[in-house]
């Protein structure tokens, strides 16, 4: 049940991650990415890693990609559709995205049997988080807070 | 898990008081913002003041499961930043009513955040307290200097300090991201441990990009470029703040990372420091020559002060301690006190940090002048005010582990900024200005007055400074052996 599952999620991440690549509009691309991305998110829960699951719908799914979204709606799309490819820019992208895909390769073919799945929960992430790296967490919510009231007092408009 | 949760009660209450302070904001009208708040800021401050004095042990104790560790030394530099937070509160009062700023509940607590951040950095005993201790302070500053109602200069200089202060930040992130890959911990008691048996190329390359940070964020050269921007361009009194508080924060927490990390291969550091430190005395005074603005003439001369502390710290252990807390005491009340008078003298427009400002000031007002010798003898190193015995005790340093040659060189920067700091008291006395009346700000002037009092009864009475920089040279090492 879990191996049709992969498989399954494992196939709609590729798909959904092609579709977002080959869309002309850029909008409905972002979405397929979105899907690519949970898709993925699935993958991990799949394979017994829930806490990176979670991670990667929360952190991929929920802020990368509106934040795409919003640089996109920002730009104006129906100029760019006008642009034709430049075979300069499909090149170089493609030929980065193959020596992606080799290493890749490399890693699983270079890989000896199953990996450990200890360290993917969330329990082993949060004790040194919350009892033995305890300061230095609370000290960042302190600097996001100033950083917050800062930002919000230096970007404001002077009247 | 070991909390000693009451040996944080200080940083505890400064941080309650810190947010407490956003919720008191809306609700205060804004009329009566400046005076409330910087009253609050100074009673927080001074129960702060106490609360540090109550909770600095003299053995050394941990807290955090040794995330923190607080000493005699550590307490004393925690007092000192605590003690130029209550004096920038009095000239901050004073700048506020003459340059208006929408964010005048904003400028009060980020200092005190600063602080907190400043204070945390001293006492850290771990990488990454020590990483966002110092980001804490140092956003605080970029955010205070760019507070003020059309004050672009002040603006410019918080994009340029936030964008190279970022990349200082990222190279001190560097090298703990190393040095951890390499030891596998982040306490600094481990880290030594697995440094002092195995110092590979990758280890020394983490220590390189770890010292380089700290050189930005003490301004040393070759990383001094921000400095003149940034202390020119921040206002008065936020320049006096991180003028003193940054400098201290820094060195003490330089001295305790690398004391115990870094003691078996002193030699070679020392030296490497030394040279350092020499070269920005020496750049710090000569630049400083030909400056017309006193706070550009200022950050120039910090970075030649800087120098002098880097190179006390490359004498032996003992004596670097005992130096370089010396001359960190002294040199923040001297910040304290030539900003202080900068700020009492500026005026709408920024007209007052020129020399030509400076021009028949004793005619206007003979007892600013007359505080303003004190300050810029002090800042020079002429006996007997505390600037001379901390320049003294550095010497003595340098000449007692047999580096006769850098002492001479300290010597000569310190003659070269005899020449500046000599300008504007020609300008003050000798020069025939407008009749302009001066009205000093109260507060302000109590803060100059007060620093200035420090720096000559300490200075008549050093053996007061020298015991305290004795007793916190003894507690920290205590908990370094």
């Amino acid at each position: 049940m879990n191996g049709l599952f992969f498989y399954l999620f494992g196939f709609l991440a590729v798909a959904l991650g092609l579709a977002a690549v080959l869309q002309r509009n850029v909008i409905k691309g972002g979405v397929a990415l979105l899907g690519s991305f949970v898709s993925l998110g699935a993958v991990y829960f799949t394979s017994g890693a829930e806490f990176i699951g979670i991670v990667q719908v929360m952190v991929y799914g929920g802020a990368i990609i509106v934040l795409y979204l919003f640089a996109l709606m920002t730009m104006d799309l129906e100029k760019m559709k006008e642009e034709p490819l430049r075979l300069g820019f499909v090149s170089a992208g493609g030929f980065l995205a193959g020596v992606l895909f080799l290493l890749i390769v490399y890693g699983a073919m270079s890989l000896e049997g199953a990996p450990s799945l200890t360290v993917s929960g969330a329990k082993e992430l949060a004790s040194p988080l919350f009892y033995r790296f305890l300061l230095p967490f609370e000290v960042v919510s302190v600097l996001l807070l100033v950083a917050t009231i800062g930002a919000v007092a230096v970007g404001r408009r002077e009247e | 898990m070991e909390l000693n949760l009451s040996l944080f009660t200080p940083e505890l209450f400064l941080a309650c008081a810190g947010i407490l302070l956003i919720l008191i904001d809306l609700i205060i009208p804004s009329r009566e913002k400046n005076g409330l708040f910087a009253l609050i800021t100074f009673g927080i401050t001074s129960v702060a003041i106490v609360l540090t004095a109550v909770y600095s042990p003299f053995s050394p104790q941990e807290a955090f499961n040794g995330f923190i560790k607080k000493d005699f030394l550590s307490g004393l530099s925690q007092l000192l930043v605590l003690f130029t937070l209550l004096l920038t509160v009095l000239v901050s009062y004073d700048y506020l009513e003459r340059f208006k700023t929408n964010y005048v509940g904003e400028y009060y607590y980020t200092l005190i955040f600063a602080s907190l951040g400043a204070m945390l950095m001293i006492e850290a005993n771990e990488l990454a307290t020590l990483f966002v201790s110092l980001e804490v302070m140092s956003i605080s500053i970029y955010v205070l200097m760019a507070l003020f109602k059309r004050d672009y200069r002040g603006k410019e200089a918080a994009l340029k300090y936030f964008i190279l202060g970022s990349v200082g930040a990222a190279t001190l992130a560097y090298g703990f991201a190393l040095l951890y890959g390499i030891t596998g911990s982040t306490l600094y008691p481990e880290v030594a441990k697995a440094l002092s048996s195995n110092l590979s190329a990758a280890a020394f390359l983490g220590i390189a990009l770890v010292l380089s940070g700290f050189l930005f964020k003490v301004g040393a050269v070759p990383f001094h470029g921000w400095a003149p921007d940034a202390y020119h361009g921040a206002p008065t009194p936020v320049s006096l703040f991180m003028g003193a508080v940054v400098k201290v924060a820094a060195f003490v927490a330089l001295l305790k990372l690398f004391f115990p990390v870094l003691l078996p291969f002193f030699e070679r550091w020392g030296e490497v420091a030394l040279i350092f430190g020499l070269v920005s005395a020496l750049f710090g005074a000569l630049a400083a020559l030909g400056q017309e603005n006193l706070k550009r003439m200022l950050a120039y001369s910090s970075i030649s002060h800087a120098g002098v502390i880097l190179s006390a710290l490359a004498t032996l252990p003992a004596l670097a301690v005992y130096s370089v807390f010396f001359y960190l005491f002294a040199y923040t009340f001297m910040t304290i006190a030539a900003f202080g008078i900068i700020s009492l003298l500026t005026v709408k427009g920024f007209k007052g940090e020129n020399l030509s400002d400076w021009r028949g000031l004793y005619s206007k007002s003979p007892s600013l002048a007359l505080l303003s010798v004190v300050i810029f003898m002090a800042l020079a190193g002429i006996p007997p005010l505390l600037g001379f015995w901390a320049k003294f005790y550095v010497l003595v340093a340098l000449v007692k582990t047999g580096k006769v040659l850098p002492a001479l060189i300290v010597m000569v920067a310190s003659l070269i900024s005899l020449g500046f700091y000599l300008k504007p008291l020609v300008y003050a006395f000798m020069k025939e200005g407008k009749e302009e009346r001066v009205i000093p700000g109260f507060s302000a002037y109590a803060a100059v007055l007060i620093s200035s009092l420090v720096l000559i009864f300490l200075g008549l009475f050093p053996e007061v400074v020298s015991q305290a920089s004795l007793l916190s040279l003894a507690s920290f090492l205590k908990g370094v052996m």
